[in-house]
């Protein structure tokens, strides 16, 4: 700010008021703009919340958008929803898959990060290139490949092979992170301790991991929301029940019609969505350092 | 070396500079074992499971494959030539084209528009929670939604009939040339608020100087939007734009489920089609080519915003 | 603290992969993609348990289980027991080498008086018997007796003509008549092998072999029919998301579908014989032979499967008496044992009806003619059911044919 003095005569004081006055103006107009356009953003979730709390003859009946007449309902369509999605083993496949994937993932990765950042050793570049080049494959690619060696290996329909894919697929991206990140770092750090003699191991796991809480905290939910919500692997890599995830769960009690309606659909779905949302909602500025991360 | 040689006079007893060259090497030998360590597992992951499979990929699309036993003998280009020849390939290919043509412009632009609205308005945090609430669904739930807030008597329809416009009420999911617009409504209703917040962090992070100049100058609002805010924003907006075109039309989750009655499935996107010709119809190699197509699109494009990403850098 | 909880995380993961593993002990599982029938099975299910069976049954949607079962057996990792389907389907997967032939099991079912050579014929392949039924479903014309009442119409209609005026009829009442979709994408099929066997018989046999060709005049005639019948709005909107429901709401007061789908209308709310009936659909002319479509959909068991006591001894009780009468009665289907009930009076009376007069079983479209024809055909007949006219059954019949006559190209 330019520190220069006024000279009060010099100033249009109805200028300013007008100028203010125009100022609030535009101020609740724009107000008033953004709240409209969220209404129509929400919409479809009030739409979904009202949905689970009629019966089916309810929903078919009148407006999609009027009110519930009663909450009863609900209780039926959780019920409904929860036997027929087999959301049970669905929600502890998907937190299994999320936890042990995206854990495994961000902890190979940080690995992978120390050895290029801390340690000296030629050919760096390929090795990051090749893990790097995992990102830049349309996932459609694995798709055949993996669902034929999976099969050959007995492996489709195994929680153990839906674990180490989801580790696979989460490891490029934070590897990238956490090399910018580590290389942010000061050495001394880890160089003191290197002159005493500690292993490397020990160095990352008692210096650089410590350090490094915060973004891999971050990474880990955006990975664990993304094998949450992803669909296509656990649609092609299991099939049974069992190894079944919520969201292909989800996706078979909606593809199988006749005896289920929207409303016990819409009630699966909103079950199936609550721990990501709830996740997202209590870990909002988290998420929203990892979109930092996203954007660097 | 032999500068070195020149440059040190040795104290007597301390190792011959043979012996510390050796030494020397066998701790950059040792590091480089370490170094491997630390990586190995990260390797080994991608190169399993994500490399050898696009290896793999590559490979099928050049053999034939029978549907109860395997691939059995290499075909050379022959189902590329089946690719050219397919009406279904080509409608799947225009439909895919139209996703990464919108995706071009509409997400960045709604979410730019979205986060100039929201800066400074009362209550930022709650909206930008509200447009960013979608995203936290995943994309098989927003579809199971929108699949009935499209249906016959769904929001949509009976939105327009109430305001009097139900002429313009329609079977969106059913209709060729409304199911993919619909599906992209849908597809961008999710994704806005993730570009709404990658840009205003863009934004933020703008350097106020020149815009506290301009405003000094006496330039207008929209001039300095233009002229100065624009310019400085272009590479979050490349960011933006590759995110959410490399988004859009390898999307399959959505328009899976949100496709489900659509007349002809196959069709609307290359990713259902690459899905639908290998795991429902049975065309394994011939879905692998579907795959590889995609690659060359989805590698193609990151290139060239990279590239012009790295141009604006330069300049 | 971090510590504690990487530890709890790990331990929580751990546990879960075990307590997973431990939980799957082996029951008889029979895997398929009819999950509308989901109180049938489990009626199943509790009635095998009062006979110490385990059982089992496992759903999927239909995309996804053909893909599994297709790669399953490409792997040699297939389930032991699951449903599929008759005709072509069947034979690609007897093709595979993988599936148990079941002849000494009906041979043994047959001598008991429980069932009749006649009805093993669907799931017979080359010479051996590859599938025990989940139903042998005959597809009829459902009708809507308050409807028909309605509209004055007295009896089902025997002929075409009759059938054209009852349609008529309706109409004028503001009913109508057809209740028709493409629900879940497989349903377009349905009209026209419906339409083709009542216009020409011989016909449609020789297209399902490939000596016909979808642009010869038969196909033409069905197309013409079947847009007549849009132009004229005999048929419901196919954009339903509820087909059987939309029935049982009076959407439309005639329901051509496999005899299967009584029990999904019945949840409507309709109860069978007493507020709807069924007619075989009658002959464009009335010299031709009488035919009725039959679906035969199988349980078929692999060879693994067959070496399994477990699968063996479930196999031979799911073709008893028990296993059928709660078969009839939920989801209500009769799969041809002789000494089980019979599920309700429809299936009783178009039996009759089917049996006086000696009509002949047709395959469906679905399973008679390649699915790689099939899925690409139906795909097209939706699409003219979406938006009928003229140009759009060229269109359609057009791309049908490129496929087609590639495909027996190929192989013949």
């Amino acid at each position: 700010m330019s520190a220069t003095t006024f000279d009060l005569a010099t100033l249009d004081f109805d200028a300013i008021a007008r100028r203010n006055d125009q100022a609030r103006t535009q101020r609740i107009l724009l107000f008033a703009i953004t709240a409209i356009l969220a209404l129509a953003w929400v919409t479809p979730f009030y739409y979904l919340a009202i949905s689970i709390f009629k019966s089916n003859a309810e929903y078919g009946l009148g407006n999609p958008l009027a009110l519930p007449t009663s909450i009863t309902p609900v209780f039926e369509n959780i019920a409904e929803a929860w036997s027929k999605a087999k959301m049970g083993s669905g929600m502890l496949n998907s937190l299994l898959y999320g936890l042990v994937g995206g854990g495994a993932a961000i902890f190979i990765a940080a690995l992978a990060s120390y050895g290029l950042t801390r340690i000296e050793f030629p050919g760096k570049g390929f090795w990051f290139m090749l893990i790097f080049s995992g990102t830049i494959f349309p996932l459609q690619m694995y798709l055949i490949p993996l669902f034929m060696g999976y099969n050959k290996l007995g492996m489709t329909n195994s929680r153990i092979g839906m674990m180490l894919f989801y580790t696979a697929v989460c490891i490029p991206f934070p590897v990238l992170v956490l090399r910018n990140y580590m290389a942010g770092l000061p050495r001394e750090m880890d160089e003191a301790a290197r002159i005493d003699g500690c292993s490397e191991f020990r160095i990352f796991r008692s210096i650089i991991l410590p350090n490094c809480w915060a973004p891999m905290a971050t990474l880990f939910l955006i990975q664990f929301t993304w094998i949450w919500n992803d669909l296509i692997f656990s649609m092609v890599l299991t099939s049974r029940e069992d190894a079944r995830s919520l969201m292909n769960g989800l996706m078979v009690l909606q593809g199988s019609y006749a005896n289920t309606t929207p409303n016990v659909v819409m009630t699966a779905t909103l079950l199936a969505s609550l721990p990501s949302v709830a996740l997202f909602l209590l870990l909002r500025k988290h998420f929203m350092n990892g979109l930092k991360l996203q954007s660097l | 070396m032999t500068q070195h040689r020149q440059a040190f006079a040795l104290p007597p007893g301390a190792p011959s500079i043979d012996q510390m060259i050796a030494a020397e090497r066998r701790r950059a030998r040792k590091r480089l074992w370490t170094g491997l360590a630390f990586m190995a597992p990260a390797i080994a992951f991608v190169a399993i499971f994500l490399l050898l499979p696009v290896v793999f990929n590559l490979y099928a699309s050049l053999t034939q494959w029978a549907k109860f036993s395997g691939l059995n003998q290499f075909a050379g280009l022959a189902n590329y030539q089946r690719l050219a020849s397919s009406p279904k390939f080509f409608d799947a290919t225009l439909n895919t084209m139209i996703w990464v043509a919108v995706s071009f412009v509409l997400p960045a632009t709604i979410g730019l528009s979205l986060a100039m609205l929201l800066r400074g308005v009362k209550g930022e945090e709650t909206f930008k929670s509200i447009f960013f609430l979608p995203r936290m669904f995943s994309a098989t739930a927003v579809g199971v939604i929108w699949y009935y807030v499209y249906a016959g008597d769904g929001i949509v329809n009976s939105g327009l009939r109430a305001i009097g416009l139900g002429d313009l009420a329609s079977r969106w999911l059913y209709e060729s040339h409304l199911a993919t617009p619909a599906m992209i409504v849908t597809h961008i209703w999710q994704q806005v608020g993730l570009m709404m917040v990658l840009l205003l962090i863009g934004l933020n992070a703008l350097p106020s100087e020149p815009m506290e100049a301009a405003k000094v100058d006496g330039a207008s609002r929209s001039q300095i939007f233009r002229h100065i805010v624009l310019p400085l924003l272009m590479p979050t907006l490349i960011m933006v734009t590759t995110v959410s075109v490399l988004a859009g039309f390898t999307s399959f989750d959505l328009v899976w489920v949100m496709g489900r009655d659509f007349p002809n499935r196959s069709t609307l996107t290359l990713s259902v089609n690459q899905y639908w010709e290998s795991f429902r119809a049975g065309s394994w190699a011939y879905g692998a080519a579907i795959a590889v197509v995609l690659g060359i699109i989805a590698m193609s494009i990151s290139w060239s915003l990279g590239a012009l990403q790295h141009r604006l850098d330069k300049r | 603290m971090q510590k504690k909880l990487t530890k709890l995380l790990a331990a929580m993961a751990l546990g879960m992969t075990f307590t997973a593993t431990a939980a799957s002990a082996d029951p008889v599982t029979v895997f398929h993609d009819k999950p509308f029938y989901q109180s049938g099975w489990d009626g199943l299910t509790a009635t095998a348990k009062e006979d110490g069976i385990d059982l089992n049954f496992s759903a999927y949607a239909t995309d996804q289980f053909q893909a599994y079962i297709q790669s399953s057996l490409m792997s040699g990792e297939a389930p032991q027991a699951f449903t599929w389907w008759n005709g072509t389907k069947l034979k690609e997967i007897v093709d595979s080498g993988q599936l148990a032939p079941l002849d000494d099991l009906w041979a043994k079912k047959i001598a008991s008086g429980e069932y009749d050579a006649s009805s093993a014929a669907p799931f017979t392949v080359d010479g051996h018997i590859y599938g025990m039924p989940t139903g042998l479903n005959r597809w009829v014309v459902f009708y809507n007796k308050a409807l028909f009442e309605k509209a004055g119409i007295a009896n089902p209609p025997a002929t075409w003509e009759e059938l054209i005026a009852a349609a008529d009829k309706l109409k004028a009442a503001g009913i109508t008549p057809f209740n028709a979709s493409i629900q879940d994408g497989w349903r377009g099929f349905v009209w026209f092998q419906e339409l083709l066997l009542r216009t020409n018989p011989e016909a449609y046999a020789l297209l399902n072999q490939g000596k016909l060709k979808y642009t010869d005049e038969p196909v033409k005639n069905v197309f013409k029919i079947w847009n007549d019948f849009y132009a004229k709005g005999y048929f419901t909107d196919p954009a339903s998301q509820e087909e059987p429901l939309d029935f049982a709401r009076g959407k439309g007061a005639m329901y051509l579908f496999g005899d299967w789908v009584i029990g999904l209308v019945e949840k409507g709310g309709m109860k069978a014989g007493t507020d709807f009936g069924a007619f075989i659909m009658p002959n464009v002319d009335p010299s031709l032979s009488n035919n009725v479509i039959v679906e035969g959909a199988p349980i078929v068991i692999t060879k693994a499967g067959l070496e399994n006591p477990d699968v063996v001894k479930f196999a031979d009780w799911y073709m008893s008496e028990k296993a059928m009468n709660s078969w009839a009665t939920d989801p209500g289907l009769y799969a041809g044992n002789l000494k089980a009930k019979t599920p309700n009076t429809i299936i009783t009376d178009i039996a009759k009806i089917a049996a006086d007069g000696k009509y002949n079983s047709v395959t469906r479209y679905w399973e008679a003619s390649p699915s790689e024809i099939v899925l690409p055909a139906v795909e097209e007949f939706n699409r003219f059911m979406t938006n009928p006219s003229p140009e759009a059954a060229d269109k359609a019949m057009a791309n049908i044919e490129a496929i087609a006559s590639q495909y027996w190209a190929n192989h013949q």
